[in-house]
């Protein structure tokens, strides 16, 4: 045991994943603080319930909360639909880096087009648990997945087709 | 560009994110949630014994009249105090709203036709048409008829960071039902209804809630807490002291009335009532869902306005956990209705309304009488719940891709 007092596979299973759910986190909200509250608030909910999800699937249980939280945080302060106004551009011409045209317009996107492209795209998940995961039907991950690439083609053509074929 | 691009797009953007280490903080603050519960389950257990005697004594026993079971909730599936949408709830309109919100596209206009007293405004929503401008607001009169307000030039509200949103909220109609406070940027625009005339108020800011308190002021959000007061008649602008939220605040009829906040902050669910005026609230009082009613169930969040019933207890929309002794939980899928008395804290009564709707899908609008909720859900349309029988029936025929704002009493 690491530290006095803590589950010592609650420890294990946190210091495993912590790191890339923070960053799944990042790129939902696009907020380093936010990002570690969202992940700090699912980890308190996992210790929480530690004893009846251990023997479950803790992640599958960890990203459920972090992702809905996610959502439900943006939608409570950020409201419902976005501007059709051009994002910003970042400074610098025509050296910009990829990533952060690629950052802006992500930002860009309402907030469960996001989750759908990191549980897909970064986080590796098939459209099944996308869909289990943020409580929706594998339709609407579909959909959800086509209309953030279409925007983001929008939003950065420079950064050209972004998907040939879609993952299954 | 193909899907491994935007992988390596996404690892690239994250990659500065640096390595946490929460694991001890997050047990801790685990534990101290625990103890927090374990106190307050010897508090619940001590009250129990209270509540079960001086209430009796106190009333004479004789006028404690027991609840009939909820006929949507079969005793067998639901603990005490939940209601289950049934699938196919009993149909009944409700006097004064129609069975369907399909706006005729002859609505007379407001300028031409003043409105005495509206029952409803509604904003349809432009959802996924082609024609992405904003929808008219129409008003719903006690005859059933329908008028397009066209007065007021309003546009979509937005946030700082642009993102934009239909005017409308379910609590711009006045509890009179003569005038609607609509939030625009940099102003606060009151439609008077009998008098077809729009009044705009200037206000600094990206003003995007309101809510009434009586019908003469009206309490508008910029942030997140906090709000303006607006005496609408007067044009008068003054800061309001109480830190209420007008995100989550349902306002008030009564003017005198306290106005209730329900709070999530981490793992803390509050109850926070304010008294406009006054820079400190009234009481804070947590919302236990470990020792209480209803058994198995907590809110992760609530959303949308907390509506008053008049009588200390406040009603709103939450999405949360789902967790039967023994058998299979669902964590933070379950969508719900919740009765919240801002006295105890304690959750009176809970409609679970399933796992299979979208975020935010629902929303209460308000009390009709003394125990029945209209709500607007996004399966159903609109929905009576009364709150002692459990009965549920639905008001439209289908569901209502609008914003809708009814004074139901």
């Amino acid at each position: 045991m690491r530290w006095t007092g803590v589950d010592s596979d609650f420890a294990a299973f946190v210091e495993a994943r912590q790191h890339r759910l923070l960053r799944s986190a990042y790129l939902v909200c696009g907020d380093h603080h936010l990002a570690e509250d969202l992940l700090q608030g699912a980890l308190v909910k996992l210790a929480l319930r530690w004893n009846r999800v251990r023997e479950g699937d803790p992640e599958a249980f960890l990203r459920t909360v972090m992702y809905r939280d996610a959502v439900s945080w943006w939608r409570r302060f950020r409201r419902e639909q976005l501007s059709d106004a051009p994002p910003e551009r970042p400074a610098g011409g025509d050296d910009v880096p990829s990533r952060l045209v690629f950052e802006a317009a992500l930002r860009r996107l309402p907030p469960r087009q996001r989750a759908v492209l990191v549980l897909r795209y970064f986080d590796d998940l098939t459209e099944a648990r996308t869909a289990d995961i943020l409580g929706v039907t594998v339709g609407t991950v579909k959909s959800q997945a086509s209309a953030a690439l279409r925007k983001l083609r929008d939003l950065a053509p420079e950064l050209g087709e972004m998907v040939g074929k879609d993952r299954r | 560009m193909t899907a491994d691009r935007l992988t390596e797009l996404l690892e690239d953007s994250s990659a500065e994110v640096a390595p946490p280490s929460f694991a001890a903080t997050a047990w801790a603050t685990a534990r101290r949630v625990r103890r927090r519960r374990q106190v307050l389950a010897s508090v619940a257990a001590f009250a129990a014994v209270v509540a079960v005697t001086v209430p009796l004594r106190d009333r004479g026993g004789d006028d404690i009249v027991p609840a009939p079971p909820a006929q949507s909730a079969p005793a067998s599936a639901a603990p005490a105090g939940v209601d289950v949408m049934p699938a196919k709830p009993v149909q009944r309109a409700l006097p004064g709203l129609p069975v369907n919100f399909a706006i005729p596209a002859d609505a007379a206009k407001l300028s031409q036709h003043p409105v005495e007293q509206a029952v409803a405004v509604v904003q349809d929503h432009a959802g996924e048409s082609a024609d992405q401008s904003m929808r008219p607001l129409h008003v719903i009169d006690a005859a059933g008829r329908w008028t397009r307000v066209d007065v007021g030039d309003l546009v979509r509200t937005h946030d700082e960071g642009g993102n934009q949103a239909e005017p409308l909220r379910s609590t711009a109609l006045s509890p009179d039902g003569r005038r609607i406070a609509v939030p625009q940027p940099e102003a606060l625009v009151v439609i008077d209804l009998p008098a077809a005339k729009a009044h705009r108020i200037p206000l600094p800011g990206l003003n995007e809630q309101v809510m009434w308190w009586g019908d003469e002021t009206v309490f508008v959000g910029q942030e997140s807490t906090g709000v303006t007061r607006v005496d609408w008649a007067s044009g008068v602008v003054s800061p309001e002291p109480a830190a209420m939220s007008a995100w989550i605040g349902g306002g008030s009829p009564v003017a005198a009335a306290d106005i209730a906040d329900l709070i999530t902050a981490g793992e803390d669910r509050r109850v926070r009532v304010w008294r406009p005026g006054d820079a400190t609230p009234v009481r804070e009082v947590p919302v236990d869902f470990v020792t209480v009613r209803p058994e198995g169930y907590a809110v992760s969040e609530w959303y949308g306005a907390a509506m008053p019933d008049g009588a200390g207890r406040v009603a709103a929309a939450a999405w949360g956990d789902r967790v039967p002794p023994g058998g299979p939980g669902n964590y933070g899928g379950v969508q719900m209705l919740t009765v919240v008395d801002t006295t105890t804290g304690r959750v009176d009564r809970l409609l679970d309304l399933g796992t299979t709707r979208s975020k935010s899908c629902c929303e209460v609008l308000g009390w009709i009488d003394d125990q029945t909720l209209l709500a607007h859900t996004d399966l159903e349309g609109l929905i009576t719940w009364n709150t002692r029988t459990g009965e549920i029936t639905r008001v439209t025929t289908g569901p209502v891709a609008a914003t809708v704002s009814v004074r139901p009493r």
